[in-house]
């Protein structure tokens, strides 16, 4: 295997807890979304916020403020109030993201979910070039799971029940492996015993 | 809502989401990438915001009672086990669900 292909099966491998957990979460989204807007053609309208701003919290949100007709100024302050974590991601990955063309680096800062956040911060490559097309990957896929998720919801949500009951735990789930490995390295390093 | 309404508002919240995540990027734009305090947050902030994220996301689940602890438990110990992502996080995901629906 190339390291090209080895780096998109890691990448894949990785973004495999994400399907699970995007895929359900937009789906639940865009049945919110379709209940909630009183917009027409509610599945394009699910499918054009999720890949614009790729946020969930906004995702389950913005079909209440379309309902109650919120200016774009009100939305704007609203999203700045519950999104405003995202400023302090980019503080770990200036170093890591240096030197990468800007549209790539638009493109994967559009994508930096608290999951992406996660995925990509954590992670460790010799060559820069991998780590720049592992973060391109892992953003495609997660982004694409996403807005198909939030997609299928708003189009499907009345026909199709998806047993959706406990998947939740499956981004806290991502989490606290992350974390476990990021506290056993901080250890390792810092005992120098592997 | 019209259309027109609609595209601004979805517009203005995608403007807002896009320059919060870009905001590090483009303060900090000239900053050394091997600048001493960039590498000390590189390698302690990551750890810190990925735990309040477990914070955050207990606070979405049955927190209250034992079963997301119980999850967090097994995925953690299968973690440190095996040491093979994927299946901590599948393993731990299917004991909450099957725990949720035993005890609701």
């Amino acid at each position: 295997m190339t390291r090209k292909s080895a780096i998109a099966v890691m990448a894949f491998k990785y973004s495999l807890p994400i399907l699970m957990g995007y895929g359900v979460m937009g789906f639940a989204a865009g049945v919110v979304f379709a209940a909630c807007s009183g917009m027409s053609n509610p599945a394009l309208w699910s499918g054009f916020i999720a890949a614009t701003s790729f946020s969930g919290t906004l995702q389950f949100a913005i079909g209440n403020w379309f309902k109650d007709g919120w200016s774009a100024v009100l939305v704007a302050l609203t999203t700045f109030a519950i999104s405003f974590r995202y400023a302090f991601y980019g503080l770990s990955l200036i170093g890591k993201w240096r030197g990468i063309g800007v549209f790539k680096k638009f493109f994967l800062i559009l994508g930096l979910t608290d999951e992406n956040y996660a995925l990509e911060s954590s992670r460790h490559f010799v060559r820069k070039c991998d780590f720049e097309r592992y973060c391109l990957l892992l953003t495609s896929f997660n982004l694409s799971y996403w807005v198909v998720g939030c997609t299928l919801g708003a189009l499907l949500g009345d026909v199709l029940q998806i047993p959706d009951k406990g998947v939740d735990f499956v981004m806290a789930a991502l989490f606290i492996t992350i974390l476990t490995d990021q506290v056993r390295a901080l250890f390792c390093r810092k005992g120098g015993a592997q | 809502m019209s259309t027109l309404d609609g595209v601004c508002a979805v517009l203005a919240a995608s403007l807002v989401i896009i320059s919060l995540r870009a905001l590090p990027f483009l303060v900090l734009s000239r900053c050394n990438g091997e600048a001493k305090w960039l590498k000390v947050a590189e390698k302690w902030l990551s750890p810190i915001v990925i735990a309040l994220l477990v914070v955050y996301s207990y606070s979405t689940l049955e927190w209250r009672t034992f079963m997301p602890y119980a999850a967090g438990a097994l995925t953690i110990a299968l973690q440190l086990i095996f040491k093979n992502g994927l299946v901590s996080i599948f393993a731990g995901t299917a004991l909450y669900m099957i725990l949720v629906r035993l005890f609701p």
